[in-house]
C-alpha cells in the first residue's frame, strides 16, 4: 500500500489529474476562460527569442540552402526572369481588365470583392507542429481581427483564424484534418464539403451528390452556405482526381487547395462577419 | 548563488529548445513531418532523471507546447507527464543501463507520446488515426529522437549535475 503512494507517483497523479482539469475547464467552458491570456503570454515571451534565432539562423540556411542547390536556383532564376516579362505583358491588359471587373462588380452587387473590409498581413511562422498545420501573422486583435476570420492570398483562401492574441493570430490551414469549408460546384451549382486530410495530402470533397461531374482542374470556389462561415465565391482548390470506387455510391474527390502555402509571405484578412 | 544558477540551468535548457522548436530549425520536416524537440527533451530527462522529474519535466513541457498549439489546453502536458513517468521507470534497471538502450527509450517513448496525443484528439473528435500518414509520422518522430537522444541526454545531464535528482539516480556504465 506504501508503495502505491509513492512520491514519483503522486506527482505524476497530480499532474495528470491537473491537465485533466485544463482539458475539462477547458471543454466546458467552450473557449470563454482565460487561457488564451496565458498562451498570448508565453507567445510574448517567446516571440522576440525566436525572432532574434531566426534573424542568425536564416542567413546560413539560405548560404547553404543557395550552395548545394546551385544549378537548380540559377536555373529558377533564369525561369523566373522570363515569368517576369510575360507578367509585365499581361499586367497592361489585366489592368484594363481590373476597371472592367469593378464595374460588373458594382453592377451586379456581387458578394466580398468590392466591399469586404480587410487587413493585410505578413506570414511570420509556420507552427512546427505535426498535429496541428496552421501559420502565424503579424496582425492581431489590435488591428481589428477576430476568431474566424477569413484569410485569403492572391489565389484563393488559405485558411481562418483560430486564435488571436493582440499583435499575432493563428490562421488554421485547408490541409489540417479539422478544417473544412462548404463549396460550391461550378458545373451544376451544386453544395459538397471539403476537408482537409493531414500534411502533403490534397483536401477530400463529401457529401458530393451522385451523379456530379467533375473536370481536371476544375475550380471549387466557397459555397457562402454552411453558416456563411466564409463569404461565396472565394476559390478553395482545384480537382485533381475524382472517380466512384467499386462497390460505393459516392465519388472520391481530391481537390489542390489553390494556395501554395510553399511560397506564402503575405495574406489579406477579410473581416467577414458570418452572416453578415 | 552557485546552487541557484545550477537550478537554473534545467529552465534555461528548456526555454531554448522551446525558442528553437519555434524557429527556423524546428520548421525543417522530413516527408511534413516535424522533429518535436519538447518531447525529447522529456524523454531525455525521464531517462537521466527519472520517475519524478520525468513527471514534472513533462507536464511544464505539455503546457509550454499546448501554448503555441490550437489543440485542447493540458493535452499535451497530460501525455507528456504521463509518458515522462513511464520513461522514468527505466531507473529501476539500475546497472543494466546503456546509452544504447536510453536511445531506445527515448525513441520509443517519443513514438508513444504521438500515438496517445493522437489518441485523445481523435476520442476528442480532433484527429482521424486511420490516415496513412500517421504511421509515418510515429516512425519519423520517433527515428528523429532516436538519433538526437546522445546530445540531448548530455545537455540534460550538464543541466541536471548537482541537483538532488541525478546524485541519487541510478549508476551508469
Amino acid at each position: 500500500m506504501g508503495r502505491l503512494f509513492e512520491r514519483p507517483r503522486i506527482t505524476v497523479l497530480l499532474a495528470m489529474l491537473i491537465s485533466l482539469t485544463l482539458l475539462t475547464l477547458n471543454f466546458r467552458g467552450g473557449g470563454t476562460l482565460s487561457f488564451v491570456s496565458v498562451k498570448g503570454d508565453v507567445r510574448q515571451v517567446v516571440s522576440p527569442l525566436r525572432n532574434s534565432v531566426n534573424a542568425g539562423i536564416d542567413p546560413v540556411a539560405n548560404f547553404f540552402s543557395g550552395a548545394f542547390n546551385y544549378s537548380s536556383v540559377k536555373k529558377k532564376n533564369s525561369e523566373l526572369e522570363k515569368e517576369i516579362q510575360r507578367l509585365k505583358g499581361n499586367s497592361y491588359s489585366y489592368q484594363a481588365l481590373k476597371s472592367q471587373l469593378a464595374n460588373v462588380l458594382a453592377l451586379n452587387h456581387l458578394s466580398f470583392v468590392g466591399s469586404l473590409p480587410s487587413i493585410d498581413a505578413q506570414v511570420i511562422n509556420f507552427t512546427p507542429s505535426n498535429v496541428q498545420l496552421s501559420f502565424e501573422i503579424n496582425r492581431g486583435s489590435s488591428a481589428g481581427i477576430k476568431l474566424g476570420d477569413p484569410v485569403v492570398a492572391g489565389t484563393g483562401l488559405a485558411g481562418r483564424v483560430v486564435e488571436v492574441a493582440s499583435n499575432s493570430a493563428t490562421v488554421l490551414m485547408l490541409t489540417d484534418p479539422s478544417f473544412s469549408a462548404g463549396v460550391r460546384i461550378s458545373s451544376k451549382g451544386t453544395a459538397a464539403l471539403a476537408q482537409g486530410q493531414g500534411p502533403g495530402l490534397p483536401m477530400k470533397l463529401l457529401y458530393v451528390t451522385p451523379g456530379t461531374t467533375f473536370t481536371k482542374n476544375q475550380v471549387l470556389t466557397t459555397s457562402g452556405l454552411q453558416g456563411e462561415i466564409f463569404p461565396a465565391g472565394i476559390p478553395v482548390g482545384k480537382v485533381i482526381r475524382a472517380n466512384i470506387p467499386p462497390g460505393s455510391l459516392e465519388e472520391n474527390v481530391d481537390v489542390q487547395p489553390v494556395v501554395n502555402y510553399n511560397t506564402l509571405e503575405y495574406v489579406k484578412v477579410l473581416l467577414w462577419t458570418p452572416g453578415g | 548563488m552557485g546552487k541557484v544558477l545550477n537550478g537554473l540551468r534545467l529552465p534555461l535548457l528548456l526555454l531554448s529548445i522551446l525558442v528553437v522548436q519555434h524557429t527556423t530549425v524546428g520548421s525543417l520536416s522530413i516527408d511534413n513531418v516535424h522533429p518535436d524537440l519538447l518531447l525529447l527533451f522529456v524523454c531525455a530527462v525521464a531517462v537521466v532523471g527519472g520517475r519524478e522529474a520525468g513527471a514534472v519535466a513533462g507536464f511544464i513541457s505539455g503546457i509550454l507546447a499546448d501554448s503555441f498549439l490550437i489543440t485542447p489546453f493540458g493535452m499535451s502536458s497530460l501525455v507528456y507527464s504521463f509518458v515522462g513517468y513511464l520513461l522514468g521507470e527505466s531507473e529501476r534497471l539500475g546497472s543494466k543501463r546503456s546509452m544504447w538502450l536510453d536511445m531506445l527509450l527515448i525513441g520509443a517513448g517519443s513514438a508513444v507520446a504521438q500515438i496517445f496525443i493522437t489518441a485523445g484528439l481523435f476520442v476528442m473528435g480532433l484527429s482521424d488515426p486511420l490516415r496513412a500518414k500517421f504511421l509515418i509520422e510515429f516512425l519519423i518522430v520517433g527515428g528523429v529522437n532516436f538519433v538526437l537522444a546522445p546530445v540531448m541526454i548530455l545537455l540534460v545531464r550538464f543541466s541536471m549535475a548537482g541537483s538532488d535528482r541525478l546524485t541519487t539516480s541510478v549508476p551508469r556504465r
